[in-house]
This record gives structure tokens, C-alpha cells and sequence, in this order.
């Protein structure tokens, strides 16, 4: 019986130390929630950077898994469910789920919440918030546009006024206000993710009112652009290849450097035993490599050799920290 | 304001009104039929959206659009007619039924597409959509010429079924009965003419419409299918039967005036009028209301809409 005892405890020690080695600190498991799903690009770009620091972190053994876009209760729910399974060490939400965060992190103080974009606020120590701030991007954009322009009307069709959006459209005006002081923006929101026909239908509408150079927010809609043979930017991913004869470039929203300090965040939380949140979101722009504009690919011989020199000029100068780009969130309207 | 009235702009708005009137027009006036034969079907956007995916996943895979809008056609009718089972031969409440196709469709489309998207390499695929079709003579006519007659083939075939349904329903013998159907379906069957032949019948013709609606969506209107694309369009068709009385012409009426006014909510943003635009995005919705309570006093909706048919 004593013999019978000892081999328990002793089986009960082994058990709970291969346990505790199978989980090593360096292994870091995310669970996704996507906004939309891959077939978004704002959910692409969030896979790509994992993808991308998967294979250059040495520290880290990154592993992740994404899962459907739900929202309010059973957002809760699905979150709840994959807290609960023990599996994952961060809950990434690429959307506005801190409502259900709010009752999911003091439930789960071991676990890391990150939320990602805007409508999101802090719920505890154990909550990240993360901005994908490509405002000076957008500038850059505003520059190009303002310089190409033959009209000196510039366009840009937004989906909602959220505040991701507005910094873009602010910084774009500010961007082509630079390179000519006279040139006028049009600005349209469609107020809805789904809808390319209104937002098709809101590019001719910038086109009409002498728009010849339009940005679009509202999702890859380039087939006005393509009728109209205007040039068009995209959105946070590069879609130049959807219509290479009219997509001039874009704002490039990498989230490497963000998701970097989140699981340098997760590591020290690991050593000292408690988690730092952020109330405030935190964004890595252009000097860290957060964000950039895409090359012109086949359109380049259509912009002035002095005007690229100009943006690279100002980029050379966002990097080193002599052009601060101004971060305005009121909701732009059309000059 | 003056800004608003310059040619261009006027010429734009006007143009925007008949391209956003197309779809809506071509799938209310396909459910003024289905109404009128006593059918309330509240699936149309569902069917709308089936068949805009199926336009869409068949045009992709077969590199024609011709066999994509073939492919949303025949889906349009499909969902229309698996209504007809259920409610004209299973007699089930057309409400719910309806409505469970609407959240159907929905799920549906998302995890088809989902799918697709894998199979597709992960990539959105785009297409080439249908070209507009300048109206050789007509096209050239100052101002109205670029307005109505440089427009796509679909959005003057759906300005021309608003007259053929109306010759139809008034000026034909399988009119009369169709609206007799709704008015009173037991006078046609003691008639012994069929009641159910008659609303299956019906409801592929609403189905052909709504297929054509979802696919002229992909296929002419924009480039590519997106969940949920449809977007509303096709509750709003039933809104707009509304508020035309369950007339050929006035429903005409009701979708110019919605889609002039989203057109005007568009163009009035991208030149930057002074009010908020929130206001303007609602002024459709607020219009088709106000419509609705100025006809109610002499509805003509038929009596036995939405009432399954039941021989004593």
C-alpha cells in the first residue's frame, strides 16, 4: 500500500512536469478573430504579419490559428470557448470586440487580449489596444495626388467615418495642401463595409465634381476608376494587380512592429508575472516600419521625376523625425 | 449650391439614378408580379443574393459572363420556386418562410464564397464586367443622350419590362387571372383554371427578375461579389411595391425617386454642401416612408396577399 502511495505521487509529479515542459515559455499560441475573413484585406494584412515574424522571430516559437468574424454575444461566446480550451496565450481580435473583452480578461488574467483598430477601449492589465495608423502614408498620397493632378481636385470615398479612416483623409488633404496650396479634396463616405455599387457610384460622383485622382477606402473598387481612366490609391494592402493600368499606389499598414512590442509585452509579462496594458493604442508608423506607400509598379514614368523626388524627400524626413505628420481625427468633408 | 446645377454634375447625378434604378427596378417589378399573385415573398433579397453569387462564381470559373448571368438567372429561380413548394404546394406560412430564406442566403453565399476563396488561391478574382451599350443615334443627343442612352443593356431591358408587366397584367387574359389570384384565387378555380400553376408560374418570373437583379450587380455594376452585397435592395424592392401601390408605373415612379435621391446624397457629398451627410444618406429611406403614408388611404394591395390557398 506505501509502495502504491509513493508510485502515485510519484506519477502525479512526473505528469505535472511533462505538462509544465510540453509548454515552454518561448511558445506563444494566438487565436484570430478575424473582422470579415481572409477574404478582407485588413484580416490578410494581420495574417501576413504573423506569417512574416513566424518565420524571422528566433526568440519565439509563434503559432496561430484564425476563427469566422462574430460579433456581440457570441463573439463573447466563441471567445470564451477558446480562453477556456487552455490552447491559446494571446486572443487577437482584428475588430471592436472589448465589450465582450471587458468581461472575458478579469476571467482570464493569465491570458493576453489584444484588440486591434478602432472602437475598441481598455478592459484590464491583461488588454492591449493597437492602432494601424497610416496617416503618414496617407500624406505621402496627398503629395502624389496633388502633384499628378491635372484638375487640382483630388477624391477620396471612405466606408465609415471611424477614426482610422479620418486621420487618413486629414493627413491626405494636409499631404496635397503641401505640394500645391490650392488643390481641393473631395471627401464621401458611403456608411456601409458592402456595397461597391455606391461606392462605384461615389468615385463617378468625385469624378463629375472634378476629381481626376481618387482615394479608395471603401473597399478594391477600381471599375469607375477603370471607365473613367483615372488614377486611383488603395487601402492598407497592395492592390495594384486588381487594376494595374489605374492603381497608381496605396497606404501599406504592416503590423509587424506592432505585434513585436505586443509579444515582447507577452514575454516580460511571462518573466514578472503580470500583464501591462495599454489604455491608450499604440501605433508604429513609418520610422518603424509600420507603414509605407506601394511603388508605382508600371505607372511610374507617368509621375515627374521632381515630384518622386519630392515624396521621397519627405519620406527620407518622416523617417528621421523632421516632417511630423499632423494625427487629426475630426471628420473631413469635401472642400 | 450652384455647383449642383453645372452640366456635369447634373449629367452625373441623372446617369448614377438610372444605374442605381436599374437592379431595383428590374427586382421590384419581378415581385409586383409574385404579389400580385398573392404571394408575399420576403426572400427576394435572399434570391437577389444567391443569385449574385452564383453570377459571380460561375462567371469566374468559366471566364464568360454570359454563362455567369445565365447561372444567377437559373439560381434566382430556384430560390423563387423552392418558395412555391412551400408555400403554394406545402401551404406553409410565407412569412417565415420568407425569412428564412433571407438568413440562408446569407450564411450560405458567406461560406460558399469563404469557399471559393480557397479554391481560388486565396486571391479575390475580379471580372471584366459587362460594357455600357451607347444607343447609336440616341447616344448623341445633348445631355439626355449621355443620361438614358449610354447606359448598360440590363438597365434598359429593365426600364422596358416596367411596360411589358404592365401590358401584361392590364391588357391580357393570363394578366386578369393573375391578378385575380390575388384578389380571389377561388374564382379561378371554379373556374377550373389552376391556382397553383398560375403562383409557380408566377414566381419564376420573380425569380428570373431577382436572378437577373443580383447577377446585373456582379456582372455590370461593380466587379466582383461581396458578402451581404446586396445589401438591403431587395427589402427595399418590397418597400418600393409599397409604396407603388402595387402598380406597374408608380413603382417606376418610387425607384426613380429612391435612386435619385441616393444619387443626390452621393454627388451632393462629393462637391461638399454644408449639410450632414448622414442626413442625405437617410433622405431615401425617409422618402419611401413618406410615400408609404400618403397611399395607404387607397391601398391596392390584393386582398389575399400572403393568404395560402386552401380549396373548401
Amino acid at each position: 500500500m506505501k509502495k502504491l502511495g509513493l508510485f502515485l505521487i510519484s506519477l502525479a509529479l512526473t505528469l505535472t512536469l511533462t505538462g509544465q515542459a510540453v509548454k515552454a515559455e518561448t511558445d506563444v499560441n494566438i487565436a484570430v478573430m478575424y473582422s470579415v475573413g481572409l477574404e478582407s484585406g485588413w484580416d490578410r494584412i494581420v495574417i501576413d504579419a504573423l506569417d512574416r515574424l513566424q518565420a524571422s522571430d528566433d526568440n519565439l516559437n509563434i503559432t496561430y490559428k484564425g476563427f469566422d468574424a462574430v460579433y456581440g454575444g457570441e463573439a463573447g461566446a466563441v471567445m470564451d470557448l477558446l480562453a477556456q480550451s487552455g490552447e491559446y496565450d494571446i486572443i487577437l481580435s482584428a475588430t471592436a470586440h472589448s465589450d465582450q473583452i471587458e468581461i472575458l480578461s478579469p476571467r482570464y488574467p493569465d491570458i493576453m487580449f489584444v484588440s486591434l483598430g478602432s472602437g475598441n477601449f481598455n478592459t484590464g492589465p491583461n488588454h492591449y489596444l493597437l492602432y494601424g495608423r497610416v496617416h503618414e502614408a496617407a500624406y505621402l498620397l496627398g503629395m502624389l495626388g496633388a502633384g499628378m493632378s491635372e484638375s487640382g481636385v483630388l477624391g477620396a470615398v471612405g466606408s465609415f467615418p471611424a477614426d482610422d479612416i479620418n486621420d487618413q483623409l486629414n493627413a491626405y488633404r494636409a499631404g496635397a495642401q503641401a505640394v500645391n496650396s490650392e488643390v481641393q479634396v473631395k471627401i464621401s463616405f458611403i456608411e456601409s463595409w458592402y456595397d461597391p455599387q455606391l461606392a462605384i457610384e461615389a468615385t463617378y460622383a468625385q469624378n463629375a465634381a472634378g476629381a481626376d485622382i481618387i482615394y479608395q477606402l471603401a473597399g478594391e473598387v477600381y471599375e469607375a476608376c477603370r471607365d473613367k481612366n483615372i488614377l486611383c490609391f488603395g487601402l492598407f494592402e497592395d492592390t495594384h494587380k486588381l487594376a494595374p493600368e489605374v492603381v497608381l499606389s496605396g497606404t501599406e499598414l504592416r503590423w509587424d512592429p506592432a505585434f513585436t512590442w505586443v509579444l515582447d509585452e507577452w514575454q516580460a509579462a511571462q518573466e514578472s508575472g503580470s500583464f501591462n496594458g495599454n489604455t491608450e493604442a499604440k501605433w508604429f508608423g513609418m520610422a518603424y516600419g509600420g507603414a509605407n506607400i506601394f511603388p508605382y509598379y508600371n505607372l511610374s514614368d507617368r509621375v515627374p521625376a521632381d515630384l518622386q523626388e519630392k515624396i521621397e524627400q519627405a519620406r527620407a524626413d518622416i523617417l528621421s523625425g523632421a516632417l511630423e505628420v499632423p494625427l487629426v481625427l475630426d471628420v473631413p468633408t469635401s472642400d | 449650391m450652384s455647383e449642383l446645377f453645372t452640366q456635369a454634375i447634373l449629367v452625373s447625378m441623372f446617369s448614377a439614378t438610372v444605374r442605381i434604378a436599374a437592379p431595383l427596378l428590374l427586382v421590384s417589378i419581378g415581385e409586383l408580379v409574385v404579389q400580385r399573385a398573392g404571394i408575399w415573398f420576403l426572400g427576394v433579397e435572399g434570391s437577389m443574393l444567391m443569385a449574385a453569387f452564383t453570377a459571380y462564381f460561375a462567371s469566374v470559373a468559366s471566364s464568360s459572363l454570359y454563362i455567369g448571368l445565365l447561372a444567377g438567372i437559373v439560381m434566382g429561380i430556384a430560390v423563387h420556386l423552392s418558395m412555391a413548394v412551400a408555400a403554394v404546394t406545402l401551404k406553409i406560412n410565407q412569412f417565415i418562410i420568407g425569412l428564412g430564406i433571407n438568413l440562408l442566403a446569407s450564411g450560405l453565399t458567406l461560406f460558399l464564397y469563404r469557399e471559393s476563396f480557397k479554391m481560388f488561391g486565396g486571391e479575390v478574382p475580379t471580372i471584366r464586367p459587362f460594357e455600357t451599350v451607347a444607343l447609336p443615334g440616341l447616344s448623341q443627343i445633348p445631355i439626355l443622350g449621355e443620361i438614358l442612352f449610354n447606359q448598360h443593356i440590363f438597365t434598359y431591358l429593365a426600364f422596358a419590362m416596367v411596360g411589358v408587366v404592365w401590358a401584361f397584367l392590364y391588357r391580357t387574359r393570363y394578366g386578369l387571372e393573375i391578378r385575380a389570384l390575388g384578389e380571389n384565387p377561388k374564382a379561378l378555380d371554379t373556374k377550373g383554371l389552376s391556382v397553383s400553376g398560375r403562383q409557380y408560374a408566377a414566381l419564376a418570373f420573380g425569380g428570373t427578375m431577382a436572378g437577373l437583379a443580383g447577377a446585373v450587380l456582379v456582372l455590370a455594376l461593380t466587379d466582383r461579389f461581396v458578402p451581404n452585397m446586396t445589401n438591403g435592395r431587395g427589402w427595399l424592392a418590397i418597400v418600393i411595391i409599397i409604396a407603388g401601390n402595387w402598380k406597374p408605373l408608380p413603382i417606376l415612379l418610387a425607384v426613380l425617386v429612391f435612386a435619385f435621391l441616393e444619387a443626390f446624397q452621393l454627388q451632393a457629398q462629393g462637391i461638399g454642401f454644408n449639410i450632414p451627410y448622414q442626413l442625405l444618406l437617410a433622405l431615401p429611406y425617409i422618402g419611401a416612408i413618406v410615400a408609404m403614408m400618403g397611399l395607404r388611404w387607397r391601398s391596392e394591395q390584393p386582398e389575399y396577399l400572403g393568404v395560402p390557398y386552401h380549396r373548401e
